[in-house]
């Protein structure tokens, strides 16, 4: 189920009444959640509930077993059957193609025969996702930062609550669980937040993300060879706010969303193209897959403890796995190499000056603006690996640059939509507060009929049919 | 962790649920009678079928026809005419091998 359709339009009135008429009820509003998130999920195959319910089955079993647990040697054994359950899994649906491709490219190479099935595995929706927040949950317990859940329904709403289940945020069981086994039953409802949350959030995947997407970013990327240079650095510039406004507006509408059912989920985004420097984008940019890897990857592989030499591999490694998380491909795999290569030589540059952050915010003002120039060139630039389908294609997109001749996808109206997604921004984070505070000050009968007018102009403005997220397909 | 609470948190500036009901209720209601012969063209492609469809289509049925009966159907309209027109005047994709 999409969030900007008349299904989840219906779907959410009957969860948003149901779910406060059972706010006195904490049980009972616990299963009817979980029914909910079921129906979302199970709206686009119900096939794979059997995916989602097994998984919370399983880590629940886990996490109960290594909180039991005192031996240290029996706790590594259940955190490495975790481990090697939820990336088999992901391993299976989300990579097996890729790797069966790519074992048959390579006993052919050496000549040997192959005998692995080439099997047409569907991928399911949100896999990424509540497979990143499973393993964290069971390593968190393991490490005794959190207690497991207290029963097997609270893990499960945990992991399958519908505003967060198919595009993130990867929501932490220290953040979440506690509001889960305790719903929360606020006398007050932050209305102006959830308002200008879901209206940006609508602004920028109905109106922005999606005329971009089918005027500018499809067609370059699609027929690379039939471009030259400006319409191919257009398609780089509408790919880069592309991106940001489809991820950002799911993020806020799921933040959104869950505030009106009493949930505070952390931020996503926040304004990351106003970034100085790659280390400083990757702290704004889906953060919680950065700090997730940051804490399950990163630091356990040495992090910054070591030498530079270490710091370098824990850096490389990090983003090859991120990129790979994104998607089987070699193009994902070379956008995550670039990614890590960008923070090994600005590591290197800044060590001396104590780092780039500190260093940065010492510097004039147009030398801050220029490096913010360099960041978002250097990373939308490095989009085009991760948009292409393949590394082909990429290259072909690339060498576009090399051929003159007039731009044919540049009119004033997407120019526009470039210059307002990018502003965009200026929503991400607390920026939008006072405007959220204005939203609340007004009585409720207005705010009602004001959003159903900007819902009105939003839907209006927006190409015809419904675009499914990118992040949809991770 | 990035932005927690962005835009605005849970603070005594929020409404009560009573509040938050009557916002939604009219935001919905609201919404319907301006969208609503798009609501009902929606409701016609819905791909599912079944008792979901015809719920729907008998829901917004209705809800066009005093829409367009009230008027209020005139401001998404007038927002797709004017998207029509600014992003209409992009050349279509082209086929491939169509090289400058």
């Amino acid at each position: 189920m999409l969030f900007p359709t008349l299904t989840f339009a219906v779907f959410f009135a009957v969860v948003f009444a149901v779910q406060w008429a059972l706010a006195g009820r904490p049980r009972g509003r616990k299963w009817f959640l979980l029914l909910a998130s079921y129906v979302f999920y199970g709206w686009w195959n119900w096939r794979f509930l059997g995916l989602i319910a097994g998984s919370s089955l399983i880590n629940h079993a886990i996490a109960r077993a290594l909180a039991r647990s005192e031996s240290p040697r029996r706790r590594r054994a259940w955190i490495a059957l975790a481990t090697v359950l939820n990336l088999g899994a992901l391993g299976f649906f989300k990579y097996y193609g890729f790797f069966v491709v790519n074992a048959y490219a390579l006993c052919s190479w050496l000549g040997v025969r192959c005998a692995l099935p080439l099997l047409d595995v569907v991928l399911p929706v949100g896999i990424s996702f509540f497979t990143f927040q499973a393993m964290s949950y069971v390593f968190d317990v393991g490490a005794r930062r959190i207690p497991p859940a207290a029963s097997l329904l609270d893990f499960a709403l945990y992991l399958a609550l519908f505003p967060q289940l198919v595009a993130g945020p990867i929501v932490r069981a220290r953040d979440l669980l506690p509001q889960i086994e305790t719903p929360p039953t606020p006398a007050r409802l932050d209305v102006g937040g959830a308002a200008v949350l879901i209206l940006g959030g609508l602004l920028k995947k109905v109106v922005i993300a999606n005329w971009l997407g089918v005027r500018l970013v499809d067609p370059v990327y699609d027929h690379p060879e039939a471009f030259g240079r400006w319409d191919a650095l257009a398609a780089v510039y509408g790919y880069a706010v592309q991106l940001y406004c489809d991820f950002s507006a799911y993020s806020d509408i799921a933040i959104g969303v869950a505030r009106l059912l009493g949930f505070q989920f952390p931020g996503n985004f926040d304004a990351p193209y106003g970034a100085s420097s790659v280390q400083e984008f990757w702290r704004r940019w889906h953060i919680s897959l950065s700090t997730w890897l940051r804490d399950y990857l990163y630091v356990p592989l040495g992090g910054s403890r070591g030498g530079f030499a270490r710091t370098a591999f824990c850096l490389m490694a990090t983003f090859l796995l991120g990129g790979l998380w994104h998607g089987a491909g070699w193009n994902f795999v070379l956008w995550g190499a670039l990614h890590g290569t960008y923070l090994i030589i600005e590591r290197a540059i800044w060590a001396r000056y104590g780092g780039a952050a500190k260093a940065v915010a010492r510097l004039p003002r147009w030398t801050r603006f220029a490096l913010t120039l360099l960041t978002f060139h250097l990373v939308g630039l490095t989009y085009v690996f991760f948009r292409a389908r393949a590394l082909a294609d990429a290259l072909e997109l690339l060498s576009a640059f090399s051929r003159a001749g007039a731009p044919t996808r540049i009119t004033a109206p997407l120019v526009g939509l470039l210059v307002i997604g990018w502003a965009m921004q200026g929503l991400d984070g607390h920026r939008a507060d006072g405007l959220a505070r204005r939203v609340a000050a007004m009585p409720p009968v207005l705010v009602g009929a004001l959003a159903a007018l900007a819902v009105a102009v939003i839907f209006g403005l927006g190409p015809r049919g419904v675009a499914p997220f990118i992040y949809f397909q991770f | 962790m990035g932005s927690e609470g962005s835009a605005g948190s849970v603070d005594a500036a929020g409404r009560t649920r009573r509040d938050a009901a009557r916002t939604v209720a009219v935001f919905y209601l609201a919404a319907a009678l301006l969208n609503g012969p798009a609501i009902l063209r929606t409701a016609e492609r819905l791909e599912h079928g079944g008792v979901a469809q015809q719920f729907l289509v008998a829901l917004a049925g209705p809800l066009a026809r005093i829409s367009r009966g009230l008027g209020v159907d005139r401001l998404r309209a007038a927002a797709e005419r004017l998207a029509d027109r600014w992003f209409a005047e992009c050349p279509p994709a082209p086929s491939a091998g169509s090289a400058h």
